[in-house]
């Protein structure tokens, strides 16, 4: 079965090479304050967390679409080197989207492919995409000029499984099924999502002639979702002896 | 009460205890603590950074104070 997807990734990347065109789409994190509601948070503390939405508001990633597939990732920055918690502002600021390192939508198998990385090991993951209960709103505003309608839905976390609403604002005059990450499903490019800590807006889109879309897959670590949920069984065993 | 960094001349301690703890111990707990108040709890989504905390304290990655 994983071969078989791979071999279909591998058609599709060759696809991708000869497209005309392609639509890269780029969004920004606008963290929540998180220590809103908090009470007795020490300076330090925030000064740690204040770094990490520094990071955060650094961000940037994109989505790249072709009549075959999209793919979202993070652009690659430069940060300052000498910055000593860097490990630790990276990891505040991944924490308020907890985005998979990159994630492949495979529009005709309806297949979506990501990296998640969990305790500094990567897994590839295969699987249908999740389903978010979207309930579409007659309420609409204009972003990047377009016309943009709101859904709301229900996402559960696939680390914790903890399950939040989420917000997407989504524009069907783009009609691609795609979004940030996972986030997809709705009739229309997902341009604005509302997450449980912070909020992902699209920042510009482009119409690229650039086929750089490339996903480097490795068959052996491909995993499905029940092979993945019992890696995360068996971790949270870990997690509970570092809590108690 | 969440008091949970304070730094001393000889690193980053948690400041929650009135007893002289191994650096190592005090650089848990205070990695620990750091996450339950900011996240609520420690779970699969955060753990790694208590785990990248407490190795910066303990390499004294983080200023005294």
């Amino acid at each position: 079965m994983t071969k078989y997807f791979v071999s279909f990734i591998l058609i599709c990347l060759l696809n991708a090479e000869i497209q005309a065109q392609n639509t890269d789409v780029y969004y920004k994190v606008f963290p929540k304050d998180i220590l809103k509601d908090k009470q007795n948070i020490d300076q330090q503390t925030r000064r740690l967390v204040e770094g990490g939405v520094n990071y955060a508001k650094r961000e940037e990633y994109i989505l790249k679409i072709n009549d075959t597939l999209s793919l979202f990732s993070k652009v690659n920055k430069l940060i300052s080197l000498d910055d000593p918690l860097k490990d630790i502002h990276e990891g505040i600021a991944k924490n308020f989207t907890n985005f998979n390192n990159q994630t492949l939508y495979i529009f005709n198998n309806n297949q979506i492919i990501y990296d998640i990385s969990i305790l500094n090991t990567t897994y590839t993951v295969m699987q249908e995409p999740i389903n978010f209960n979207w309930k579409l709103s007659n309420n609409q505003k204009e972003i990047l000029g377009y016309n943009a309608q709101k859904a709301e839905g229900v996402h559960k976390d696939i680390l914790t499984g903890k399950t939040f609403k989420i917000e997407a604002w989504f524009i069907r005059d783009i009609p691609v099924s795609a979004g940030p990450d996972v986030f997809m499903g709705l009739p229309g490019l997902i341009v604005e999502l509302d997450l449980l800590r912070s909020v992902i807006k699209i920042s510009k889109i482009e119409k690229t002639n650039k086929a750089d879309i490339n996903l480097k897959i490795d068959e052996k670590q491909s995993i499905d979702r029940d092979q993945l949920d019992k890696i995360i069984r068996n971790l949270n065993t870990k997690v509970n002896e570092i809590s108690n | 009460m969440l008091g949970v960094f304070a730094f001393g001349s000889s690193g980053f301690k948690a400041n929650n205890s009135s007893e002289i703890e191994p650096q190592q111990a005090s650089c848990f707990e205070a990695a620990r603590a750091f996450v339950i108040a900011v996240y609520g709890e420690i779970d699969l989504s955060n753990v790694q950074l208590v785990l990248d905390i407490n190795e910066a304290c303990e390499e004294g990655r983080l200023d005294p104070r």
